[in-house]
């Protein structure tokens, strides 16, 4: 009986894996699963908790969202060849989904810092309560090392840019709106079976395919 | 009977979509794709075998160069073209002499034949080490080289047989010049009371001039990094030296 249960108990953690879930991964920063991470809480178990609470969730970001967006703007990236926004216009700045990936990934914010504690009150963290290193997107360059978020693509397209057109492209690429977010390219809850899906990635990195997938190169 | 009409026809229309993608190859494959099935000598033993890495990054990139660049800067102070029928260089407002600027710097990071082609700026893990050990474009003229001579890829290079001697890296006197200003001043200079030898490519052309006023010459006025369906890398044809034919009245 109990080779029967560890059975089953492997078999699932297998179709897990497989599945490509949060568990485990370094998005994972839970006292129990993610204690192998570099970032993780010694105090609260629950995984989906860092990012979503099922009550007193933020009243603009969803899904049922449980962190606050950062309160700084950022350093975007800009190149005389892209054509994503009016040149003679401002900026735009990072907004929609891009930046509550920066909530955590911003270099500044808290990991810890939640709307919604729930009974284990804050989460303790060991390994440090902010990201550094290269999870850091918002480094001393900001995001101007980094590929441009929250433009859109439909625009880049009328521009003349080298880009495959909307219609073709998968599902998971141009968020609402014809936008390029982070999640564009990155899955936030599988953090790929294999390395060439790695790191969070929504195609695989084997010949550039993800890349290639909007990019006529 | 009439099976065998499907049959053909099926065999045509693979054949005619086949070169239909041939005639629209971009990177992958060429001699620009450093992947293990890229179509040079040169390559990135990465199982990945992702193409763009080698000069372009989502992360972390040149917080100096563009667009999302992934390369280090070549170090070479280079040896410029010169002659006396050649005014652009009385333009350049560089000190040290006209050195390659803008997108041609780009391209020497790896065409100038010493800058290791895997000295990238962010990979996933750790380096990439080269097929071989041949980091360097400049490995077709080492002695021993298993890359047959001729004319390489290394720009930097003395040819052989152009009068030059001995393994150079920084030799752009025998290449054609970029990075200098090519506008009605540098025409009308190159006439020199005469009628012009030269002309601006017309809006829309594929040779493109660059930099901030749009005039600059440079490596990619004439090569398409991206594309290599003119064969070079050209951005157009040569044939009947068209290419040539698109600046120069001769």
């Amino acid at each position: 009986m109990k080779s029967t249960c560890t059975l089953i108990f492997s078999l699932l953690l297998i179709a897990g894996a497989a599945f490509g879930q949060i568990t485990g991964t370094p998005h994972d920063l839970s006292s129990v699963t993610g204690d192998s991470n570099t970032y993780h809480s010694t105090n609260q178990d629950q995984i989906c908790i860092f990012c979503h609470t099922p009550h007193a969730a933020s009243a603009t970001n969803t899904p049922l969202w449980n962190r606050n967006d950062p309160a700084n703007t950022f350093q975007v990236y800009s190149s005389p060849t892209m054509h994503a926004f009016d040149p003679n216009g401002p900026i735009p700045n990072v907004s929609g989904t891009s930046l509550m990936c920066l909530s955590c990934h911003d270099g500044v914010t808290a990991l810890n810092s939640l709307i919604y504690n729930g009974s284990h009150g804050v989460p303790q963290m060991t390994g440090g309560n902010v990201i550094t290193g290269s999870a850091n997107l918002n480094d001393a360059s900001g995001l101007t090392n980094d590929h441009p978020v929250s433009i859109n693509y439909a625009t880049a397209l009328a521009n003349g840019s080298a880009l495959h057109a909307t219609g073709t492209l998968p599902n998971w690429a141009l968020k609402a709106g014809n936008r390029i977010e982070c999640t564009s390219c990155h899955n936030v809850h599988s953090f790929g079976a294999t390395a060439d899906m790695q790191p969070f990635l929504n195609a695989s990195r084997t010949g550039s395919a993800l890349c290639l997938t909007c990019h006529i190169k | 009977m009439k099976r065998q009409h499907i049959g053909l026809i099926l065999i045509v229309l693979t054949l005619w979509l086949c070169s239909i993608m041939a005639a629209n190859a971009q990177i992958v494959g060429t001699k620009h794709d450093l992947s293990l099935s890229g179509g040079g000598n040169w390559q990135g033993n990465d199982p990945t075998g992702e193409v763009c890495i080698y000069c372009h990054t989502p992360h972390a990139a040149s917080t100096s160069q563009k667009p999302l660049w992934n390369r280090a800067t070549t170090t070479q102070t280079f040896i410029p073209y010169t002659s006396l029928t050649f005014n652009g260089i009385n333009h350049s407002a560089d000190p040290i002499g006209h050195q390659p600027m803008g997108e041609s710097k780009l391209c020497l990071s790896c065409h100038d034949g010493i800058t290791a082609l895997n000295a990238l700026l962010h990979t996933y893990g750790s380096p990439i080490p080269m097929v071989g050990g041949y980091d360097q474009l400049g490995d077709v003229y080492y002695p021993g080289s298993p890359f047959s001579s001729g004319m390489g890829p290394n720009i930097g290079e003395n040819f052989p047989g152009s009068g030059g001697t001995g393994y150079t890296v920084n030799n752009l006197a025998n290449d054609h010049p970029v990075s200098f200003a090519f506008n009605q001043t540098l025409i009308t200079e190159d006439a020199n009371g005469g009628a012009p030898q030269l002309r601006l490519p017309a809006t829309g052309n594929a040779v493109k001039l660059y930099g901030a006023n749009h005039d600059q010459v440079e490596c990619s006025s004439c090569h398409d990094v991206h594309s290599d369906v003119n064969g070079k890398f050209l951005v157009m044809s040569n044939s009947g030296s068209a290419l040539c034919l698109t600046c120069h009245i001769k």
